[in-house]
């Protein structure tokens, strides 16, 4: 098996999990609360990803990203190089499409506990905070736990989005399944079989593990 | 800190999607005494301590605590739930299920020196009786130690104010009348003022220094627990409290300090109260009898000082616990508290002859 791709797809998959459980959290438990006009918008748009082709998002990230519009620019000055084809520019592209795989098992997390914890917490005199970190976190942990292992486990199987934004550099933006596409390219089944096994056994250990540490209480 | 000010709230709800509230509430918080605030299912009383606690804002209106303002419409003031430190026990279990007994106790005052929370969680699990209970997890007490848990919670960063929210209604009966019997003792220690959410009559009477009558969104009548049930404003009030007999009558004349009153044909004679001054002769009034007031009373008849004879027959026998509740017909239903063995022993049973005496004091009069 291609072990760069390994690498890189491993690389991809933490990188997207870890910002995503990092903005996703904030957002989840304000979703999850928060009742304001224009809400079904923005759980609309963030569900969006789910019924889009994923070549669409990768044109239109690729659009977005091209060295003359402002994020461009702004990559250009703080990373010192454009994004398209580089390893920040699919990890970019892959938090922006697992954002509903991420964020939608958080929300059912954060919106299965009873108000009466977060009510206690006030009562309580601990800060938004405080209750937020100690409180709601540790009672949607089965919901994050969830999200977390989806979006690791979608990330590694990525392919439309990764290989319209990365292309398929080795050891940069070549993940397994874009080398499967490329051994297949090749007529070299045998690779491509190799990989495609890894890939199968990889999901149903990672599901079993996910099922076993939270008690079948995930709502995947 | 200014010991004379009380807390004094006076809020209306009238967003109609939320329940309409108009709630005038008026305690003094110097020093440890329970104020119940007490009501039928459904009356806003539960509504009333949330908006105290800071978790919901009223529409309009006031809440004064000591020398601060926790909520003024009119100045845009309304201070979050952290900012009041209060202390609020809620119906439902509220423990953190994540979190041990220790753990849940420590919530609030995670900010104190470790030796601080030592000594509070000691003292406090010497009075709830919580020793050995440290470590386990909530899902793994009973429901009576849950609750004796959280209440332990509340208190331990000893808020200003306590806020008990039918505690026990979610108890079996047992628990709830051990735990009814030691709320004083616990909480007297600490010298916050309380105010208690029951639909109880029993507990409002055996906990209550401060009776606040609530019903359908409104506080109806507020004084000392014994004043109230004595003397309910009016009718509404008087079944609320449980007053046992509440009749319709009309004021036939003054006799000095003696109300004469006409119901259904039976003349009562009540003792007049300064409230009941602007009594006319001829006005309808309302007729209030607790149950307690009333004696019951066979054969010969010696003299007595009671103003009330009333000869009826007795219409009903409702048994409970030791003292049973008997309905007696006197031109109109008057139920009297008798011992289970005054019954056997003089006796009396349904269809009987008997006399009904109550004294002028025991008689309230209320105008219509």
């Amino acid at each position: 098996m291609d072990s760069a791709a390994l690498s890189v797809t491993f690389s991809l998959a933490v990188w997207t999990t870890l910002v995503l459980a990092v903005i996703g959290l904030p957002i989840s438990y304000g979703l999850a609360r928060a009742s304001f006009p224009g809400r079904f918008l923005v759980e609309a748009l963030i569900s969006l990803p789910i019924l889009l082709p994923p070549t669409v998002i990768g044109f239109y990230l690729l659009l977005a990203m091209s060295p003359t519009s402002p994020l461009g620019q702004l990559s250009k000055h703080a990373l010192g190089q454009s994004l398209p084809f580089s390893f920040p520019g699919i990890v970019l592209a892959s938090v922006i499409y697992n954002l509903p795989f991420t964020i939608r098992p958080f929300i059912a997390g954060f919106a299965s506990i009873d108000p009466i914890m977060m009510d206690a917490a006030a009562c309580l005199g601990l800060s938004r905070w405080e209750s937020f970190i100690r409180i709601a976190i540790p009672l949607a942990w089965p919901g994050i736990i969830s999200g977390m292992v989806l979006t690791f486990a979608h990330t590694v199987g990525e392919f439309g989005v990764v290989l319209m934004v990365g292309g398929s550099i080795p050891g940069v933006t070549r993940t397994l399944s874009v080398a499967i596409y490329d051994d297949v390219q090749a007529l070299d089944y045998a690779a491509a079989g190799q990989t495609s096994l890894a890939l199968v056994i990889f999901s149903i250990i990672v599901l079993s593990l996910t099922y076993a540490l939270t008690g079948r209480r995930v709502p995947l | 800190m200014n010991q004379a000010q009380p807390l004094r709230a006076e809020f209306v709800c009238s967003d109609p999607k939320a329940f309409a509230l108009d709630a005038r509430i008026e305690l003094s918080v110097d020093d440890f005494s329970i104020s119940v605030l007490f009501g039928p299912s459904g009356a806003g009383k539960t509504t009333i301590l949330r908006y105290l606690a800071g978790l919901e804002r009223p529409t309009s209106g006031q809440i004064l605590f000591r020398d601060e303002t926790w909520f003024d419409s009119k100045k845009g003031i309304h201070l979050s739930p952290q900012a009041r430190r209060i202390g609020y026990l809620f119906q439902r279990d509220s423990l953190f299920p994540h979190l041990t007994v220790d753990a849940n106790i420590d919530a609030g005052i995670r900010r104190l020196p470790r030796s601080e929370r030592n000594r509070r969680r000691q003292q406090l699990s010497g009075i709830l009786r919580l020793d050995r209970l440290g470590r386990r997890y909530p899902a793994q007490l009973s429901g009576g130690e849950r609750q004796r848990v959280a209440l332990a919670r509340t208190l331990a960063p000893l808020p200003r104010l306590l806020l008990l929210d039918e505690p026990f209604s979610a108890l079996d009966q047992p628990t709830r009348e051990s735990i009814r019997r030691e709320l004083r003792d616990w909480l007297a220690p600490f010298g916050i003022p309380t105010l208690l959410v029951t639909h109880d009559r029993q507990e409002a009477i055996g906990l209550g220094d401060q009776l606040i009558v609530v019903d359908a969104g409104r506080t109806r009548q507020t004084g000392p627990v014994l004043d109230v049930i004595a003397r309910p404003a009016d009718a509404t009030i008087a079944r609320i409290v449980g007053v046992e007999t509440v009749q319709p009558g009309r004021l036939i004349e003054r006799q000095d300090d003696i109300l004469c009153v006409d119901v259904s044909g039976t003349i009562l004679r009540a003792a007049a109260r300064p409230g009941s001054a602007e009594l006319r002769p001829g006005q309808p009034v309302v007729v209030c009898i607790r149950g307690e007031e009333v004696m019951l009373e066979r054969g010969t008849l010696p003299l007595l000082s009671a103003r009330n004879r009333l000869s009826g027959r007795v219409a009903n026998i409702e048994a409970d616990g030791a003292i049973w509740k008997v309905i007696v017909d006197v031109g109109f239903p008057l139920s009297a508290w008798v011992t289970r063995s005054a019954i056997d022993e003089m006796p009396l049973e349904v269809g009987g002859d008997i006399r009904a005496i109550v004294k002028a004091q025991g008689i309230h009069v209320i105008g219509r």
